[in-house]
């Protein structure tokens, strides 16, 4: 890979210099989730062992995908 | 609750979400941030190919514009035994599974009504079409860029997301947030 070209991976379009977005071929990158740690991760858990009282949204949520979708 | 829900069933008349084909208008997509403009000249083709990312582009039926387009790949929290020792958590799960929104966009021609929360609304549909299908996933995760909007992870916030980094906070560019599709 071309070493300009890495150093600007990360980078917005809009940062670069002119010169430089010739050799930006991608958009800003996917940024990775993070490894929570911690009570950030403490709070994970505890969310995670809440009860669903969300499934009706959900639902309604579906039905409107297929509404919507085509192809 | 997301933002405006009340107006999602009037939008639902208006559009369709196509997955993303070189064959709609993406050259007059203009979401006002160059760097998510680009994405989907030139990269877009790339993720869908790759599976890297599934694409969605939502198309206004009369004037056949790109409204917006959202990015989706699976992803998990992964649970760090050390920490999981250290917080005294005991549960046998390593990691949690996710949704994660990759990049979300809407044409600044389009911000008079919640496009962008109409997306959102989308890909929890999305979400409980992939458990329905058997595939275990609980969260919407996004990692909010504030490179280009400060105010990103308040969008976020308003559509019931929640920070997932409150205690370390190490990063510039983006906020980690997630939705718990169990709590609403």
């Amino acid at each position: 890979m071309d070493k300009n070209m890495d150093k600007n991976m990360d980078k917005n379009m809009d940062e670069l210099l002119p010169d430089e977005r010739s050799v930006k071929l991608m958009a800003a990158p996917i940024t990775s989730t993070p490894v929570l740690k911690g009570k950030d991760l403490v709070n994970l858990i505890k969310d995670l062992n809440k009860p669903d009282k969300n499934k009706d949204r959900r639902q309604k949520a579906l039905k409107a995908l297929q509404i919507v979708t085509k192809g | 609750m997301f933002y405006c829900e009340d107006e999602f069933e009037d939008i639902l008349q208006a559009v369709v979400l196509v997955p993303y084909s070189l064959g709609y208008k993406l050259r007059d997509f203009n979401c006002g941030i160059d760097d998510y403009n680009q994405f989907l000249i030139n990269d877009a083709q790339y993720y869908v190919e790759q599976n890297i990312s599934q694409i969605k582009l939502l198309i206004h039926k009369q004037s056949a514009d790109v409204i917006a387009y959202i990015a989706l790949s699976s992803d998990s929290f992964l649970l760090d035994k050390e920490e999981k020792i250290k917080e005294n958590i005991d549960i046998p799960i390593n990691s949690i599974p996710a949704l994660k929104i990759g990049k979300l966009a809407v044409n600044s021609r389009y911000k008079d009504r919640p496009y962008g929360s109409f997306m959102l609304w989308l890909a929890l549909g999305i979400l409980e079409q992939i458990n329905e299908t058997g595939v275990g996933c609980r969260f919407l995760v996004v990692d909010a860029d504030i490179t280009q909007n400060p105010k990103t992870p308040g969008f976020y916030k308003k559509n019931g997301f929640d920070y997932n980094e409150k205690e370390n906070k190490h990063r510039t560019r983006a906020i980690s947030m997630r939705y718990d599709v169990f709590q609403g």
